[in-house]
């Protein structure tokens, strides 16, 4: 079995010996290095990267330049368009229609309570304290918009589930709140009356604030 | 030396990296405005023959008849009980009150106030649709005040798309009488789509007259209603936006009492 030269380690070239033996390869390697890097920077990257629109050549800075001014133009040109094509939109005329394209409309926010009372009388159904034969649990009797304030007063009576009424009002209330196009909701009272021709009932009013 | 070679090396990647995240982009971008601007420039230039014409023309319209300085009660009026014997007819209105008018009071926009009208009404719902339908479309001209800004430049970009000189035949379209559009619709439009030849801006003009005021006007003013308007000179009526509405139980089923309040505006 060959024994190991112990020799040979006491003799490893130091770290200096290294650095003088790789030094002269290294600076050659370096200066070629450069030298096609300088040479890759004057002719192939400026290939590389100008672009050639209308016979003319453009950089990246150069370019970001070009789309914004052309950016300007055509914003420029579509307000030309505009007010060619609808000259009547700027101005006072523009102003007045604008605010009749904000006004709100009441048969909108009519027809969305009236989806609100349509899932509370499905629930209460399912729930099993509303009456099949008689869908009008919750019968509104009027209702007020009012535009510059931008609210909707609801007047009008939970019915038809018995003493139930006041958590079926509730509900109402709470699903109301929860609609997009309510900002805020003033709630009403929460009472329950009876009498012989509708049994429980609760009646309420409450205004809605409308989202912007 | 290898300090340069590393910034020399490092030059070389921003600029590949740029090449590909910034000018590849732009490029595409350009080409895309450049088309655009030529499609606009031939619009404007197109567009603007018409434009003077058409801008004296409306513009009375609207000084005399729209936001005149002083209210023609009597043109107001009958246009609103001409409205209230066209719902009678088709039975969706019972009764019309008096109608009552309160003091003008400044508006926020400069160089307009508004008196306020109360009116109230035993209508039906269906009656009630009419009438909202009527206060939206009180005070607008032409078609084109009967679509937002939003379907307007659906309807412009369309015919950049697909015809830009279409928009010769667009701006006509745009500058119609509301009333003669909706007394007939088909007409018009067909007109409209010949200069175009594929179903895009077709089906773009579909979209924009179901979601806008237009389709108000047509259910309005296609019938009797319109007519009577049409030969009485009565349109286009003074421009008004509600200020409040209460619906209250009519009494029978569908039916409901409606008093409003309406804002109708006059030039200061």
């Amino acid at each position: 079995m060959p024994k190991t030269n112990t020799k040979t380690s006491a003799t490893h070239p130091s770290v200096g010996d290294v650095l003088h033996h790789v030094s002269v390869p290294f600076l050659i390697f370096t200066a070629v290095l450069l030298g096609f890097l300088s040479l890759s920077a004057t002719l192939i990257l400026p290939q590389l990267t100008q672009v050639d629109i209308a016979g003319k050549e453009h950089d990246a800075v150069e370019l970001k330049e070009l789309v914004k001014k052309l950016d300007t133009r055509v914003q420029e040109l579509e307000r030309a368009r505009g007010e060619f094509v609808t000259p009547l939109r700027e101005g006072l005329f523009g102003d007045a229609m604008d605010q009749k394209y904000n006004s709100r409309d009441l048969l909108l926010f009519k027809s969305q309570l009236e989806e609100i009372t349509q899932q509370i009388e499905t629930a209460s159904l399912r729930q099993g304290y509303g009456r099949r034969e008689n869908k009008d649990t919750i019968s509104i009797s009027s209702m007020t918009f009012d535009q510059e304030e931008l609210s909707l007063k609801v007047e009008g009576k939970v019915q038809n589930v018995g003493p139930r009424s006041m958590t079926v009002l509730a509900q109402f209330i709470n699903a109301a709140q929860e609609s997009k196009w309510v900002s805020d909701i003033s709630p009403p009272k929460f009472t329950r009356e009876h009498d012989d021709e509708n049994g429980f009932y609760s009646p309420f009013i409450f205004t809605l604030l409308l989202s912007e | 030396m290898f300090a340069l070679s590393c910034v020399f090396i490092a030059q070389h990647a921003h600029v590949l990296s740029e090449v590909q995240t910034v000018s590849a982009p732009l490029v595409a971008k350009l080409s895309e405005l450049e088309r655009r601007e030529d499609a606009l420039q031939e619009q404007v230039e197109l567009s603007e023959i018409h434009a003077a014409v058409k801008l004296g023309s409306l513009g009375e319209k609207l000084d005399v008849y729209v936001l005149p300085k002083e209210t023609d009660f009597e043109r107001l009026i009958a246009s609103w009980e001409l409205l209230s014997e066209n719902l009678k007819k088709q039975g969706y209105l019972a009764k019309m009150s008096d109608i009552s008018f309160g003091d003008p009071v400044d508006m926020i926009e400069s160089g307009v106030r508004a008196s306020p009208m109360r009116v109230n009404f035993a209508v039906h719902e269906k009656g009630m649709e009419y009438i909202t339908k009527f206060i939206r479309l009180a005070g607008l001209l032409t078609v084109g005040d009967a679509i937002t800004d939003e379907q307007l430049g659906k309807l412009m970009h369309s015919t950049e798309e697909e015809n830009p000189a279409g928009i010769v035949a667009l701006e006509q379209f745009l500058s119609l009488d509301l009333i003669r559009y909706a007394r007939d619709v088909r007409a018009f439009e067909s007109k409209l789509k010949r200069s175009f030849t594929s179903n895009a801006f077709a089906n773009t003009l579909l979209e924009v007259t179901h979601e806008s005021l237009l389709s108000d006007a047509r259910d309005l003013l296609e019938g009797d209603y319109g007519r009577y308007m049409q030969e009485v000179n009565l349109w286009p009526i003074q421009f008004v936006t509600l200020k409040s509405a209460k619906m209250s139980d009519g009494g029978a089923e569908g039916w409901h009492v409606l008093e409003i309040e309406i804002l109708v505006w006059e030039r200061t």
